[in-house]
C-alpha cells in the first residue's frame, strides 16, 4: 500500500493545476483512521495518506460544496470502488458533472472499521499499525499484538464487489484483496427477513429509541443532499417532531428511507458514523434489492443509467 | 379568519343517507366557523345566492361548500364567491356526495364521514391562499395535423373563421383514406366527387399554406404559443415548378409498390398518386430509384420540360408559431396477416376491403373492373367477412370499427351492380348500421341487392382449383356452412397509424392501448385533449366513419376558434412553483414532468435552478413528489394543507 501511495501522490501533484483543489484523505486521530484533506497546493500533498484505513467515502465531499451544475470549477477527487458508486449516482442524478470531475481511481483490498478495533484495544494509545499475512499488527504501549483480519475489516468488504472502481479517469493499480474468507452479500439481511413483522417492528423500535437525532447518517450519506431544506429540519411543513422519541425517530429515519430508495448504493457511511451503533443501512440495503427486483436496476453502476423513480416505461407494472 | 360552511343536500341524493343538519351544527364547532348552515341545491341560483349573501352578511373570508365532487361544481362557487367580492382560491369543496352519500347507506356512520371530511374541508381552507390567475398573449394561427377529410375539414373551417392555417400532411397529397374510396354509404355518391372539391378549396385557400409532404418534427410550447419544427421531406422534385404533368411517370423505368392502390397494381418511382392530387406534384420515393440506387437513369430530369427534377434536395426543417393545434390523423387498415386463417397473403384472391375499394373504383388500377388478382377473371361468387382485426379479443382488437358494416353492405350493393350475375355471401357477427339511413341502407342491400347475409364466423379459407372454399358456421341455423368462392374481401378494421404513440409525444397528449388518441372527456369534451390548445378530429380519436369525422373536424376548428377568439388567455393559477433557495438544480422535476413544464434557470452567480413556466403547468403535482428538498410546491396543494386534512382526519 505504501507503493499505491507514493504514486498516488505523484498523479495528485500532476493534475493540481488543473483543479481547484483534490479531496483524498490524511491521518486522523490516530493512524487507524482518516479523514479528508483538501489539497490546494503541491505541499499539502505530503499530508495525502492511502492505507488500509481510509474508510471514509469521499464522494460526500464533492458535492456539497460548489460543484453544483453551473458552476464550472473542475474538482479532484480520489475514488475507491464503493465510493466510485456514489458519485456515478450522483452523475446519474445530474447533481455533479462528469467534465468537472477527475477521478483518481485507487485499488481497495477492505478497509478496516475504526469501530471494530475500537472494541479489540484503544486506537488512541496505539503508535503503530501494519496489515500483514491476513493480520492487523498493532503496537501497544503493553507491546505488540496481532488480530485477525476477518474481524476487524468492514462487513460489507467482506462482500464487496466494485474493489475497483467503475469510472476514473487516472487508476492507481494494486492490491486488490486481502484474501479473506468471503461473506454472501447482505446476509444480515436475509437473517432479518427470517423475523416476523411484529419481532421486526420491535426489533427497529429498540433500534430507534437508541437514535438521538445527531443526523450523522444524513450528513454522511452522499445522496443526502437537500441541505439546508432537509425535512427532518423544517417546521414548515412540521412533518415530524424534534423530540428524539422512537415515534419521531422512526419518522425520520422512515424519510430518509423512502428518499434513498433505489438510490442507496450501499456505501454504509451512515452505519460507520453512527454513534449509537444503528444498523440503519439494512433498511437501505433491503429497498435497494426491492428495487433491483422489480426495476432491473442497481444504483451507481453506469453514468448512462437513468434511476428508476426519474422514468416511467409503459410495461412497468407498478 | 372568518369560515363559512354550506351544507348541500342535493335533494335527497345527500340529504337521503347524511343528516345534513347534523353535520351543520358540527360543523359549528370548528375552528374558525363562524356560520354554517345547510340548503337543498346550493348550486340551483338561490343556492349561490345564499353563499354570495353570507359572505357579504357574516364578512366570510373563507367559504367551504359540502356537497358534490369539485369536477362538479367547484367551478360554479369559486364564481359565486368571487360575484361576491371573495378571492375564488379561497373556497374549498367538500365531497359528501360521491365520495359519502353515494356510496354508503349506514346513516349514522355516513353523517360522521360527512363531519369528517367538511372538518377536513375547513382544515385546509384556513391555509388557503389568494391566488391570481396569470394572462398570456395568444398566437392566432392554427396548425392542423393530417390532410383527409377532417383535417381538411378542420382546415377550411379555421380559415373562414379568419384564422391562418397550416396544414400537414406526411403523404403528398391531402384527401387520406377518403381518396381511395370509390362510392360512400348510405347515399353511394361518388367519393372523389365530393371530396376533390374540398381538397382544391384547400388549396386555392389564402389563408391556408398547406404543407404536404411534411411531418411534424417537434412541438414546443404551450397553449396559444406552440413552437412548431416541421420536417419538408425531400422530394427531389422543385415543387414550384413541377405542373403534375406526369410525362416523367410514363418514362420512369422503376416500378414499385402501389401505397395509394393498397398494393394493387404497381406505380412508377416519380410518381402521382393519383389524378387528381393536391397539390398535384410528383415525388421521387429515393428508395426505389435506380439513380439513387445504382448511380445511373436521370431519365425523368432528361424528359422534364420544366426543369423541376432536383437529384440533390435535402429535408429540411421549418418552424411555425400557432396558438391551437388541431390533430387528425386517420386511421390505417388493419393488416389481416395475423388472421392465419384466412389466407391474405398467401391466396392472391384474399383481398382487404381497401384493396376492394379500389378495384371497384374507376380510376383505380382495373379501372373499376373486378377482377380476380389471381386470373383476371370477373368472379360470381364474392364472400366478404366482416370484423377482421376488430371485435376481436384474440388478436388484441376488442374494439368495434364502427365502419366496416356499412362499408361491406355497400360492396355488396357494388358487386351487384357491377357483375348483375354475382351472388355476394356477407360473414358478420352483428350488423351495426347505427347512423342516419344506415339501417334502411342495410335492409337495401338484403332486398333490392340480394345481399346474403350469414350470421357467423369463418373458421378456414383454402384452395380448391380455382376457387377458394369458405368454411364457417352459420350460427342462427347452427349448420356448418361451406362456400366455393371467386373471391374473399376481408372487412378490415380501422387501426390507428403505427406512428401515433410518438405524435402524442410529441404533442403531449395520451394514447391508449390500440394508439387512438384520448379525448379530455368521453361524453363532454369528445374532441379536447389533456393538453390545452390540441384539439382531435377524425378517426385519429375513435374509429369513426365520414359524416363523424367531418362533424368532428368542425367541431375540433370551433374549440379553436372559441380558444382563438380572445387576445389573451387566462392561465389557471393552481401549478408548481419552485421556491429558488431550495432548489439544489437536480432537475428531477424536469425528468418527471410529463407537460415539459420544466425550464432551466441560471441565477446571477450561475447556479442552475428549476423554474416552472405557470402556463404550461397542468398543477398534477409530480414534480413536487420528484422534488427531494421540497423546493416545489403546488399552489392551492401545498405540504402544509394536505398536512392540515391529514391532522384534521386522523387526529
Amino acid at each position: 500500500m505504501k507503493e499505491v501511495e507514493s504514486r498516488l501522490k505523484e498523479e495528485v501533484k500532476k493534475i493540481l493545476d488543473e483543479v481547484a483543489y483534490v479531496v483524498g484523505y490524511q491521518e486522523g486521530l490516530t493512524p487507524l483512521s482518516a479523514r479528508p484533506l483538501f489539497i490546494r497546493n503541491p505541499k499539502e500533498v505530503d499530508r495525502l495518506v492511502y492505507n488500509d484505513f481510509c474508510a471514509p467515502n469521499l464522494a460526500n465531499y464533492v458535492k456539497k460544496s460548489d460543484q453544483k451544475i453551473g458552476i464550472d470549477q473542475k474538482v479532484g477527487l480520489i475514488v475507491k470502488g464503493c465510493d466510485c458508486r456514489s458519485v456515478v449516482q450522483l452523475l446519474q442524478e445530474g447533481i455533479l458533472k462528469r467534465e468537472n470531475l477527475i477521478l483518481i481511481g485507487v485499488p481497495c483490498r477492505g478497509m478496516i472499521s475504526f469501530k471494530k478495533i475500537e472494541k479489540l484495544f484503544d486506537p488512541l494509545e496505539t503508535y503503530l499499525a501494519e496489515v500483514r499475512d491476513k493480520k492487523l499488527k498493532v503496537h501497544l504501549a503493553q507491546g505488540e499484538e496481532s488480530y485477525h483480519l476477518e474481524d476487524v475489516v468492514f462487513e460489507k468488504c467482506l462482500w464487496c464487489e466494485t474493489r475497483e472502481p467503475l469510472v476514473v479517469d487516472i487508476m492507481i493499480q494494486g492490491p486488490l484483496s486481502l484474501e479473506l474468507e468471503q461473506k454472501e452479500k447482505d446476509f444480515d439481511i436475509v437473517e432479518l427477513e427470517q423475523k416476523e413483522p411484529a419481532e421486526l417492528f420491535d426489533f427497529w423500535t429498540a433500534q430507534f429509541e437508541k437514535c438521538i437525532r445527531c443526523y450523522a447518517c444524513r450528513n454522511a450519506c452522499p445522496l443526502c443532499y437537500c441541505q439546508d431544506n432537509c425535512l427532518a429540519d423544517t417546521r414548515q411543513p412540521h412533518w415530524l417532531g424534534q423530540q428524539t422519541d422512537a415515534l419521531n425517530n422512526f419518522m425520520y429515519h422512515m424519510i430518509r428511507a423512502m428518499h434513498v430508495v433505489g438510490r442507496c448504493t450501499g456505501c454504509q457511511e451512515c452505519e460507520r458514523v453512527c454513534p449509537v451503533d444503528i444498523p440503519i443501512s439494512k433498511i437501505f440495503r433491503k429497498t435497494s434489492m426491492i428495487t433491483q427486483q422489480l426495476f432491473d436496476y442497481i444504483p451507481g453502476m453506469k453514468v448512462e443509467d437513468v434511476p428508476p423513480l426519474l422514468t416511467f416505461k409503459k410495461d412497468e407494472k407498478f | 379568519m372568518r369560515i363559512g360552511v354550506f351544507v348541500c343536500h342535493c335533494g335527497s341524493n345527500i340529504a337521503g343517507t347524511v343528516d345534513c343538519p347534523r353535520v351543520v351544527e358540527a360543523a359549528r364547532g370548528f375552528p374558525h366557523v363562524v356560520y354554517a348552515t345547510d340548503y337543498t341545491y346550493l348550486c340551483a341560483e338561490s343556492g349561490q345566492d345564499l353563499i354570495k349573501t353570507a359572505i357579504q352578511e357574516y364578512s366570510l373570508d373563507r367559504v367551504v361548500v359540502s356537497s358534490c365532487s369539485p369536477k362538479m361544481h367547484e367551478e360554479t362557487f369559486r364564481r359565486a364567491a368571487r360575484q361576491a367580492g371573495l378571492n375564488p382560491y379561497l373556497v374549498e369543496m367538500a365531497n359528501i356526495r360521491e365520495q359519502c352519500s353515494w356510496i354508503h347507506s349506514d346513516k349514522e356512520a355516513a353523517t360522521r364521514k360527512a363531519i369528517d371530511l367538511v372538518r377536513k374541508g375547513v382544515f385546509k381552507v384556513s391555509r388557503d391562499q389568494e391566488l391570481f390567475p396569470s394572462f398570456f398573449k395568444v398566437n392566432k394561427d392554427v396548425l392542423v395535423i393530417g390532410g383527409g377529410i377532417a383535417g381538411i375539414q378542420a382546415a377550411l373551417d379555421a380559415a373562414q373563421g379568419g384564422h391562418r392555417v397550416t396544414l400537414v400532411e406526411k403523404d403528398q397529397t391531402i384527401g387520406g383514406n377518403m381518396a381511395r374510396l370509390d362510392k360512400t354509404f348510405p347515399t353511394l355518391d361518388c367519393s372523389s366527387c365530393i371530396l376533390t372539391p374540398r381538397m382544391v378549396d384547400v388549396a386555392v385557400n389564402e389563408s391556408i399554406e398547406l404543407l404536404a409532404y411534411h411531418e411534424v418534427e417537434e412541438v414546443k410550447g404551450y397553449v396559444g404559443n406552440f413552437d412548431v419544427k416541421i420536417r419538408r421531406k425531400a422530394t427531389y422534385v422543385d415543387w414550384s415548378k413541377c405542373t403534375g404533368c406526369e410525362e416523367c411517370v410514363g418514362k420512369c423505368p422503376a416500378r414499385i409498390y402501389d401505397k395509394f392502390n393498397q398494393g394493387l397494381g404497381r406505380t412508377k418511382a416519380i410518381s402521382l398518386p393519383f389524378p387528381q392530387a393536391v397539390p398535384k406534384k410528383v415525388t421521387i420515393k429515393k428508395d426505389f430509384c435506380h439513380f439513387f440506387l445504382k448511380g445511373k437513369c436521370r431519365v425523368c430530369e432528361k424528359v422534364c420540360q420544366f426543369e423541376a427534377i432536383n437529384f440533390d434536395d435535402q429535408d429540411q426543417i421549418i418552424e411555425r408559431k400557432v396558438g391551437a393545434i388541431v390533430v387528425a390523423t386517420g386511421y390505417e387498415a388493419f393488416d389481416p396477416i395475423a388472421y392465419l386463417e384466412y389466407g391474405f397473403g398467401k391466396y392472391k384472391d384474399v383481398i382487404t376491403s381497401l384493396q376492394y375499394e379500389r378495384m371497384v373504383s374507376a380510376s383505380g388500377p382495373t379501372m373499376g373492373h373486378i377482377k380476380r388478382p389471381s386470373d383476371g377473371e370477373e368472379p360470381k361468387t364474392i364472400v366478404f367477412i366482416s370484423c377482421v382485426g376488430s371485435r376481436d379479443r384474440a388478436k388484441g382488437r376488442s374494439y368495434c370499427s364502427v365502419a366496416c358494416c356499412m362499408a361491406m353492405a355497400k360492396q355488396a350493393i357494388l358487386t351487384k351492380e357491377h357483375i348483375p350475375d354475382s351472388t355476394s355471401y356477407l360473414f358478420y357477427i352483428d350488423i351495426r348500421a347505427g347512423g342516419k339511413g344506415y339501417e334502411e341502407f342495410v335492409d337495401r342491400a338484403r332486398e333490392e341487392y340480394g345481399a346474403q347475409y350469414v350470421r357467423g364466423r369463418v373458421s378456414k379459407i383454402y384452395q380448391k382449383g380455382k376457387k377458394l372454399v369458405v368454411k364457417g358456421t352459420d350460427t342462427l341455423l347452427g349448420m356448418p356452412i361451406e362456400i366455393e368462392a371467386d373471391l374473399v374481401v376481408l372487412a378490415v378494421g380501422i387501426a390507428p397509424p403505427q406512428d401515433a404513440p410518438e405524435l402524442a409525444q410529441k404533442l403531449n397528449i395520451s394514447y391508449d392501448q390500440y394508439g387512438f388518441f384520448v379525448e379530455s372527456h368521453p361524453k363532454l369534451r369528445p374532441v379536447e385533449t389533456n393538453t390545452t390548445g390540441v384539439f382531435l378530429a377524425g378517426a385519429c380519436q375513435a374509429p369513426m366513419d365520414i359524416p363523424a369525422s367531418v362533424a368532428q373536424g368542425s367541431a375540433a376548428a370551433a374549440k379553436a376558434l372559441g380558444l382563438l377568439a380572445k387576445d389573451e388567455l387566462e392561465a389557471s393559477p393552481i401549478v408548481a412553483s419552485v421556491e429558488i433557495k431550495r432548489c439544489v438544480g437536480c432537475f428531477k422535476c424536469e425528468a418527471v414532468c410529463p407537460f415539459s413544464a420544466i425550464q432551466r434557470q441560471e441565477l446571477r452567480d450561475g447556479i442552475m435552478v428549476s423554474n416552472v413556466i405557470s402556463t404550461v403547468c397542468k398543477g398534477c403535482g409530480l414534480c413536487g413528489v420528484a422534488c427531494p428538498t421540497g423546493a416545489i410546491k403546488v399552489n392551492g396543494f401545498t405540504d402544509e394543507q394536505i398536512l392540515a386534512e391529514m391532522e384534521a382526519l386522523l387526529l
